[in-house]
């Protein structure tokens, strides 16, 4: 069974003298003391069955060593506090709940300091078709602390193949609005701000102000090439990504003033979308979990990225092109 | 003396050929430039309206490059499909 750290301070203040027991190491326990926690300090070696009682809560750094002792010893009535140390220590101080991203937070290149980085952030996903919804689900999941949904198009019938999140009865409405709500329930801790609006020259400065990365999701050039203005001049990275039948690109332009969109491609006067020329479901799938993957390597940090570089995934064969761009 | 080529073909370049690599023997001396000619003349006035950015051996090249025997040339177009 799981505890969350804010179930877990309930239950302290209706028993103060629950059984909890610290099973991490010495280092762990000497580099990131529990904060405000009356325990017992114990191993997974030594910890005997008698040292478990009804409603003991076992906790290590992260949630995962001790939800899986308690599996594999068929414990019942003992509880792992999900995210274990690190979510408790973060719960104390910010009074935020981050054990929801322990699967996350276990990763070195995450960890607490990492998860606060993605819960300070601020995104802007610019259209909302098949690669923003996409983006959009797995920020949201990842916990992105604000994200502006921007897309002044209706979901209509034919988009619901490639964009299954909208429901069939949400046909004619607005897809900022629509996403808005839909996202609003998966994580109630990012703030979501929807535009039903299209960007373009005038308006894009006041829509993305004060934001941190952009994520390129819309269908044609010419919105590319206004995003491109935009981030050059503000100085914000944008994560591109585009497709063409079971093809997709994505690049990460403009970061730490890398090179632009528009050092590569030109404002070709190309008469084709996905409505004319035919695509599969998953391939904005693909291809917007990749932009979303980027999105987090630029927040965290984390090398290599798509900074500098085009990547071009063929849906049909599986082989992927990753071209230098500087 | 010639060099062969291997043209690995994405988007609109593969949708006019047809194909997902293609061979070219070139005369010694020749292009990056020379290269998107051939692949022009190839498909006719298909890729017409779309103008490229051309990569060898995985790197971008910003300007007419030399190509030596086995070397690899994308032709990169934009897409915008999203």
């Amino acid at each position: 069974m799981n505890i969350s750290p804010k179930k877990l301070q309930k239950l302290i203040l209706e028993n103060p003298l629950i059984n909890i027991i610290d099973l991490r190491n010495d280092n762990q326990k000497k580099n990131n003391p529990l904060k405000n926690l009356k325990r017992r300090d114990m191993s997974f070696e030594k910890i005997k069955d008698s040292d478990l009682n009804d409603n003991t809560i076992l906790i290590c750094q992260f949630g995962i060593e001790t939800e899986k002792f308690i599996i594999e010893k068929k414990l019942s009535n003992v509880y792992n506090l999900i995210g274990g140390a690190a979510a408790w220590n973060y719960y104390i101080s910010k009074r935020e709940d981050i054990s929801r991203y322990a699967r996350q937070l276990v990763l070195p290149q995450v960890g607490e300091k990492g998860q606060k980085q993605i819960l300070d952030s601020k995104v802007s996903i610019i259209g909302l078709g098949g690669l923003g919804t996409v983006v959009a689900q797995y920020l949201v999941g990842a916990g992105i602390g604000t994200i502006k949904l921007i897309d002044g198009d209706i979901i209509s019938l034919t988009n619901l193949h490639r964009q299954p999140i909208y429901p069939i009865s949400s046909i004619g409405d607005s897809k900022s609005k629509t996403l808005k709500k839909i996202l609003s329930d998966v994580n109630e801790n990012c703030s979501l701000i929807s535009y039903d609006e299209y960007i373009d020259d005038e308006n894009i400065s006041e829509i993305l102000i004060d934001t941190d990365i952009i994520v390129d999701a819309t269908d044609n050039i010419n919105s590319r090439f206004i995003i491109d203005r935009f981030c050059k001049k503000s100085k914000i990275p944008f994560v591109y990504g585009a497709l063409y039948k079971f093809e997709g690109q994505v690049a990460v332009f403009n970061h730490n003033s890398g090179i632009s969109y528009s050092d590569i491609f030109s404002n070709n006067k190309i008469n084709e979308n996905c409505n004319d020329i035919g695509i599969l479901g998953m391939l904005p799938s693909i291809i917007g979990n990749i932009q979303s993957l980027e999105v987090l390597k630029i927040i965290l940090k984390i090398s290599p990225n798509l900074s500098g570089k085009l990547l071009i995934y063929d849906g049909l064969s599986h082989t992927m092109e990753k071209i230098e761009l500087i | 003396m010639s060099i062969q080529i291997k043209v690995k073909c994405f988007a609109h370049v593969k949708n006019a050929i047809g194909k997902d690599i293609i061979s070219l023997k070139m005369k010694e001396n020749s292009t990056s430039d020379d290269v998107e000619k051939m692949i022009r003349k190839m498909t006719n006035s298909k890729l017409n309206n779309i103008s490229f950015k051309i990569a060898v051996n995985q790197k971008y090249v910003s300007s007419n490059i030399l190509l030596n025997d086995g070397d690899e040339v994308v032709l990169i177009s934009p897409v915008q499909g999203g």
